[in-house]
């Protein structure tokens, strides 16, 4: 037995594990530091700078220390800053190359602090400055009483611009026709070189059948160039003739549309008595579409690392040479990556907010817990309480997603409504907020009760003085909003009681300006459309005239179609009836010359006989 | 690599016992058909510093089965699915994943459990049939193999100075 122990290679043994765990200890803190920071950029779309990291090895965790997370949007910015993260990783999981972070603590988080460097990652496209895109969404939509007519032009798609468009195209493809119809159509010219030529078979005497049939010959050629001529017409007129629907059809079109275009402008964007109903939309939409778009901005970043269903589904699929973990009933599974817990202060000028979140993985399939977050405030001097709860349950399609926030006597202060100077100088609000995002879908109730409101202006304006005599004798107000449908497009609905209050105040005003912009509208839709109605006419017209011609021209060629040379026996009949009956004409009138001469002797012998 | 199969010769050609070079390879069986990062792996480490056995067989051995698992890798997936899924062996298999020692070793992995039960069955087999080629090879082939014109050139070349300083 002896012979087959080697005792020096224990030594070995032990020399290899302490140099590999030498060079876990040594090299895990750069290692992570480097991780971090790489899938922090992919995550965030910008630089992610970690000072350091440490490892402790009893217990067993890492701790960062100033970890800046820098904002996509605003490179010179921070999106995130943790002064320091410390986390507890488990042992046991870790040789299995399974990270299972027991405890996390992240300390100090702070919102948009100033950066020194860039966080622009290389090699990315430079993103629009969402500073200058915001002022531009402010400018566009929130700093004007209403929506100017340029800017409903602009962002509408009218029945008039269509017609207007159709009537060009059709104007076009009628004045090809025409042309061509005008080619096609024999000239004056030709028409009487076809008359001289029938003229010319028709003159003078036939003496022999030679002669008939030459004539006869010429005849049929010049009528076949006259059929041919006639098809041509023919054909013409029909296409003209469509034209002619066409340009009908266009220009009874484009009579209605401008008409058609103000309905429509006015039942979408209100401009009727009921344009106060949207006062709420005015004055509160721009907050509350800031904070929505922030809150699905990352909810749609975080979103894909929660994908449970489908990593798991990927789990349950083979995957041939690597292999895949089968997972047991368990009270303590182990996914890939856990945080079992962390706990995130936040500290803001007001007070500060703690975090508390359970179940952060990838997998939530193979832990069977969804994720759950509490947000609870601590010593705010803004608000008497701020909870909020969150649980993100992807472990079966459809996933289910919830957040419920409830803030009680939030102290708000100074609150510009983007509208007319008028400001919200203090109210204090109750807020409760449920969100369920089933899937794709998502369905988001709002309400918020303002009591204590009062209410100022800063502008001297006409509707500044209107507004805030209107505003001066609100005391509390509600404002209801919902989001239904899906999370790229949701419907959104803003409603207050204030719209109610501010209604009659706004009445007036509004539809002085209703009238001006429907007068600027009308206007314009009517100048557009009367530049193609004159060209119709005018095109029409012309049709007109061309039909005209063509019936002249086909009344011209059907007596030229209609002579005849008939058979040569026919002829000579008829050339002979026609000497007889010239026989007999002359007869008849040398019968009534010598009968004059006769008379004439006779009154001249009478005369002399008395 | 060329240190590697010298220091293999040299054992073959040497005095060393058949049946170290044979353990040595049934242990690297085991490392090379099952994913090297597992905790057995740490056990094979362990037994291969321990037992006297050709360390340079096990080296080299880990490179061979290494290639050898691309085809095999398939059989061991299978089996370890099978196993994994057989419906008699659930209770067992949820009993072992309530310990954590059980579950650091990797055996609810499909491959590791097929490799490594791959190996276990074939480990025997290999000892004994590697054992016998290795005296079989001493017997009729070495002194054979030494008059052969390949084992010439091979001398004439780098890869016996390496050898030859090896043998010492």
């Amino acid at each position: 037995m002896k012979q087959w122990i080697r005792w020096p290679g224990l030594i070995a043994f032990v020399v290899i594990v302490a140099l590999l765990v030498g060079f876990f200890i040594f090299a895990a803190g750069p290692l992570a530091k480097r991780t971090i920071e790489s899938l922090g950029a992919q995550l965030v779309g910008a630089k992610v700078d970690v000072e350091r990291v440490e490892l402790t090895v009893s217990p067993l965790g890492l701790i960062v220390h100033d970890m800046q997370v820098a904002d996509a949007d605003e490179p010179m910015q921070n999106a995130v800053q943790v002064q320091r993260a410390a986390a507890r990783i488990e042992f046991a999981p870790l040789l299995q190359g399974k990270l299972i972070v027991h405890d996390l603590q992240v300390e100090q988080v702070q919102f948009n602090t100033p950066r020194t460097v860039s966080g622009v990652l290389p090699n990315v496209p430079k993103r629009v400055d969402s500073k200058q895109k915001k002022e531009e969404d402010k400018s566009s939509s929130w700093t004007v009483d209403l929506p100017s007519f340029e800017e409903l032009l602009a962002r509408q798609s009218l029945q008039t611009d269509r017609a207007t468009e159709q009537a060009q195209q059709t104007l076009t493809e009628s004045q090809q026709r025409l042309d061509a119809a005008r080619s096609a159509l024999p000239n004056e010219q030709r028409v009487a070189v076809y008359e001289q030529q029938v003229q010319s078979i028709f003159s003078g005497s036939i003496d022999s059948l030679d002669e008939f049939r030459r004539r006869q010959q010429a005849l049929r050629d010049v009528q076949q160039q006259v059929k041919a001529d006639q098809d041509a017409i023919r054909m013409a007129r029909q296409a003209i003739q469509q034209s002619q629907r066409e340009m009908n059809d266009g220009l009874s079109a484009l009579r209605a549309a401008p008409a058609a275009d103000m309905a429509q402008l006015r039942s979408q964007y209100q401009l009727d008595g009921a344009g106060a109903a949207n006062m709420s939309a005015l004055l509160f939409g721009e907050q509350a579409g800031e904070w929505a778009r922030t809150a699905l901005h990352w909810y749609e970043k975080i979103r894909p690392y929660l994908a449970s269903s489908d990593s798991s589904s990927q789990d349950v699929q083979r995957e041939r040479l690597q292999g895949r973990d089968v997972h047991f009933q368990s009270d303590d599974p182990w996914p890939r990556f856990l945080i079992r817990q962390a706990h995130v202060s936040i500290p803001l000028e007001q007070g500060s907010l703690a975090l508390d979140v359970v179940d952060i993985t990838h997998q939530q399939r193979v832990l069977k817990r969804p994720l759950r977050a509490w947000l609870r405030s601590e010593q705010l001097a803004n608000a008497d309480s701020i909870k909020a709860t969150l649980v993100i349950d992807h472990r079966q399609s459809p996933t289910n997603d919830l957040l419920d926030v409830a803030i009680k006597d939030y102290r708000l202060t100074d609150m510009n409504l983007g509208l007319a100077g008028a400001k919200l100088k203090q109210a204090l609000v109750q807020v409760d907020t449920t969100i369920v995002v089933l899937s794709d879908q998502i369905d988001a109730q709002l309400k918020a009760v303002a009591r204590n409101a009062t209410f100022r202006s800063e502008n001297d304006t006409q509707f500044a003085r209107e507004l805030s005599a209107a505003l001066a004798g609100i005391n509390q107000f509600t404002v209801q909003a919902s989001a239904e449908g899906t999370l790229r497009q949701p419907r959104v609905q803003l409603g207050s009681d204030l719209d109610t209050q501010l209604q009659a105040a706004f009445s007036q005003r509004l539809r002085e300006q209703q009238e001006r912009l429907e007068r600027q509208l009308q206007m314009h839709l009517n100048q557009q459309v009367a530049e193609y109605r004159q060209q119709y006419e005018s095109q029409l017209q012309q049709i007109k005239r061309y039909e005209q011609q063509f019936v002249e021209l086909q009344q011209r060629f059907a007596s030229l179609q209609a002579h005849d040379l008939g058979e040569y026996a026919d002829y000579q009949q008829r050339q002979a009836e026609q000497k007889a009956k010239a026989a007999e004409e002359k007869a008849a009138a040398e019968a009534r010359e010598r009968q004059r001469e006769l008379e004439s002797q006779a009154r001249d012998r009478v005369r002399r006989l008395f | 690599m060329l240190t590697l199969f010298a220091k293999l010769l040299k054992a073959l050609n040497s005095e060393t016992a058949p049946g170290q070079i044979a353990l040595a390879f049934a242990l690297a069986m085991v490392v090379g058909l099952t994913p090297f990062w597992s905790l057995h792996n740490l056990v094979v480490l362990f037994l291969a510093c321990l037992l006297r056995i050709h360390f340079g067989s096990f080296l080299v051995g880990i490179a061979l089965f290494s290639m050898v698992a691309w085809l095999v890798d398939p059989i061991s997936l299978w089996l370890g699915e099978t196993l994994l899924l057989a419906p008699s062996l659930q209770g067992m298999w949820t009993s072992l994943y309530q310990s954590h020692f059980w579950r650091i070793s990797g055996f609810n992995h499909t491959l590791t459990l097929g490799g490594l039960v791959l190996s276990l069955l074939a480990f025997v087999p290999l000892v004994w049939g590697v054992r016998q080629l290795v005296i079989q090879y001493r017997e009729r082939l070495l002194t054979w193999v030494e008059t052969l014109k390949i084992t010439k050139m091979l001398k004439a070349t780098k890869f016996f100075s390496i050898y030859q300083r090896l043998m010492g």
